[in-house]
């Protein structure tokens, strides 16, 4: 009995201090027993951790300009709770940004998998916590095979303000569109490849730009930027859906069939901070073996 | 994919409602104008939601979208 206890003991300590305090929290959250996360997928949270943390790139760390971090890790289609927490503010409620799912999503250890017919996460974050002039949002997605949202908030389908990430194949019409914090820009992206970490980001007033890998070769991780001309505009108090787009508040359309391995929401990345966050999550997902490149 | 059908009722029942601890209900029409939710909503635990587990199901016929 005398050794049990000591052994507990010792094996708490241990996992103390074998984590950044970050990771520590989120794992605690999301795994209040203790008997979902491997410690594969624990050493995977917790590198990314580390890494965001040190990466500067261009002054402040890619910790510190994310709000959420969706890791997508440890959930099951009986038990989705892993995937629902954010890794910045692990804490299990709406105020912490954590996500509610709707509709039939597939949970695994690949991540969270949307239907493309009533599948959407609610975020929490309305438009109107981040800057207009600074944000961006990031999901690492694993096929594409439809025409669809991966993230998404407006405030109608007719001006279209907001944030709007489409994924199109071409048998469905080709371009995929996009906004963030303004209307959306009358320049499609029909040759962006659509999965792998892909991101909408804006740093100015008059532009934003679209972060993905373009039409190559599958191996290829080179991070690609293409500039989108469009004014910002007002903020929304409306929230960010994962998987489809929120149309003021009132209608949930584009349903995605994207994977979702990881998702990310915060202020503006320039170029630098596009690649180091994708080196990061790509590693991230490499560490899990559910890497589609 | 197949799809449980609803009820009018029904849908009025489970909508803004969650089917486990982490997820809501999310009701959506069909091409046949049938209101429709798919597996895992169909495996709810929730006593109260029982009825969901034996709908009547159909193949899904998404309405058209838009090109």
């Amino acid at each position: 009995m005398i050794i049990a206890t000591h052994g507990i003991i010792q094996s708490k300590a241990a996992a103390a201090g074998g984590y950044d305090t970050d990771a520590q929290a989120f794992f605690t959250a999301a795994d209040p027993t203790g008997l979902i996360f491997t410690t594969t997928q624990k050493d995977a949270v917790n590198a990314m951790v580390v890494s965001m943390k040190a990466s500067a790139p261009s002054g402040s760390s890619i910790w510190s300009k994310l709000i959420a971090i969706y890791p997508m890790v440890g959930g099951t289609t009986l038990v989705p709770a892993p995937h629902t927490f954010n890794l910045k503010d692990p804490r299990d409620l709406n105020d912490a940004y954590r996500l509610y799912f709707g509709g039939s999503w597939t949970h695994s250890n690949l991540g969270a998998i949307p239907n493309q017919s009533n599948t959407f996460a609610n975020t929490y974050i309305n438009t109107n916590v981040l800057s207009q002039n600074s944000a961006s949002v990031w999901y690492y997605s694993r096929d594409y095979n439809y025409s669809a949202e991966i993230m998404g908030v407006i405030n109608n389908t007719s001006t279209k303000n907001g944030i709007q990430f489409q994924l199109r194949d071409p048998t469905y019409g080709g371009n995929s569109y996009s906004c963030i914090m303004g209307q959306e820009a009358g320049e499609g992206d029909n040759s962006v490849y659509k999965t792998g970490l892909l991101g909408l980001s804006r740093i100015s007033s008059s532009q934003y730009k679209r972060y993905g890998r373009f039409s190559g070769t599958v191996s290829s991780a080179t991070v690609i930027t293409a500039d989108r001309t469009s004014t910002s505009a007002s903020l929304l108090a409306l929230p960010i859906f994962l998987a489809a787009r929120n149309v003021g508040g009132t209608i949930i359309d584009e349903y995605s069939n994207s994977g979702c391995s990881f998702a990310a929401i915060g202020s503006g990345f320039d170029a630098a901070e596009a690649a180091s966050l994708n080196n990061i999550v790509q590693t991230y997902q490499t560490a899990l073996s559910r890497n589609i490149y | 994919m197949i799809c449980g059908i609803l009820t009018n009722e029904q849908k009025e029942i489970v909508t803004n409602q969650m089917f486990n601890d982490k997820s809501y209900f999310n009701p959506v029409k069909d091409n046949f104008d049938n209101w429709v939710i798919f597996e895992q909503e169909m495996d709810c635990k929730y006593p109260e939601f029982a009825f969901v587990t034996t709908l009547p199901l159909i193949e899904f016929v998404p309405i058209p979208r838009p090109i």
